[in-house]
């Protein structure tokens, strides 16, 4: 490739501002004294120019407005998350400890009414088990159905 | 914009102020709805993607580190959203062409010196726009981030995750690309 081929090569970037200073010199040099190559960058510098000066389309402002919105949506919705969260440890742990408090009571409740029907959940420890989740699942029923109703207001 | 300014508000959205994430929207709202545009070319399918963009931003900004550049991380989320959309909508259509595929009669057009800036004082801006939309994404990308967004090639490098090295050899094949297709345009309107 001669210097001709390979100065015509670098023509584009060097109107895109692209090329090293030795680069940008050599280009320089060889444009001084070649008239094809010097026509040629001058139509790449400008399409550069042309290309900076094109319209710049913009959004629609109601497009911009809504997305403006959805920050107030984002933040709302995490903290009630965050909230359900803190919420659901003491809940959890006082589900557990009125599962224990109550099981005597229970206990004896099934003991009088339903006489041997405990044997059908396994015994009284697996029956002390189903209860304690029982008690866990109706926790997080009232804690999810309060995180519901708190992003609700969040959103108004 | 100074990025110290863009930086601030960057930190205030982080913390989560509201509108701190509004003053980031106004700031950079033409530029990205333009960058996107240039990569869909469909205003309604630009709009979409502006809104999943700020989505995404909203979901990982506290990822992000202010001391990198929020410009080119900006654009990078974007970059990605739009790829992600052309690549269900239309798969192919993020294939670089190689060297010498531009178009034989573009080439031929091109070994003309000195038409085409006849043609660019005639009619610049409708030509000029039509040129760039004809290009391939890739192209049209690279055209926009450096001359309509004026980044610098090692910003571009990150919004592009590539070397310096490719994103100048994609440069200058864009520009002789474009180049060619301005010139073919005009001498097929002039044609009688």
């Amino acid at each position: 490739m001669n210097e001709h081929e390979s100065i015509r090569e670098l023509l584009p970037l060097a109107a895109a501002g692209a090329l090293t200073p030795e680069d940008a010199e050599g280009v320089r040099r060889h444009l001084a004294r070649c008239e094809t190559c010097r026509r040629v960058m001058e139509e790449f510098s400008a399409l550069a120019d042309s290309l900076r000066g094109l319209p710049t389309p913009r959004p629609r402002a109601d497009l911009v407005a809504k997305v403006c919105g959805l920050a107030e949506l984002r933040p709302a919705r995490a903290r009630t998350w965050r909230d359900g969260a803190a919420a659901l440890a003491p809940l959890v742990a006082a589900s557990w400890v009125m599962a224990l408090v109550t099981w005597p009571l229970l206990k004896e409740a099934i003991r009088w009414t339903l006489g041997a029907w405990h044997v059908l959940f396994g015994g009284w420890g697996a029956a002390l088990v189903t209860y304690s989740i029982l008690g866990f699942l109706l926790a997080c029923v009232a804690v999810f159905a309060a995180g519901g109703r708190a992003s609700a207001i969040g959103r108004t | 914009m100074t990025p110290s300014e863009a930086g601030a508000d960057v930190l205030a959205v982080q913390r989560g102020d509201r509108d701190a994430f509004a003053a980031l929207v106004s700031r950079y709202q033409n530029r990205l709805y333009r960058y996107l545009l240039r990569w869909v070319r469909e205003p309604a399918a630009a709009e979409d993607l502006f809104q999943q963009t700020w989505l995404r931003v909203i979901e990982h900004i506290r990822r992000f580190d202010p001391s990198r550049n929020f410009d080119a991380w900006l654009f990078a989320v974007a970059r990605n959203v739009a790829i992600d959309y052309l690549r269900r909508r239309r798969p192919g259509s993020l294939e670089e062409p190689g060297p010498d595929e531009v178009p034989l009669r573009d080439r031929l057009h091109a070994n003309n010196p000195g038409a085409l800036e006849q043609v660019l004082r005639a009619e610049r801006a409708g030509l000029v726009q039509g040129a760039l939309e004809s290009q391939p994404a890739l192209y049209r990308e690279i055209l926009s981030l450096r001359f309509e967004e004026e980044m610098k090639l090692d910003e571009i490098a990150e919004v592009l995750s590539i070397p310096l090295g490719t994103v100048k050899s994609r440069l200058a094949r864009a520009l002789e690309r474009f180049r060619a297709s301005c010139l073919s345009r005009r001498l097929e309107e002039s044609a009688p």
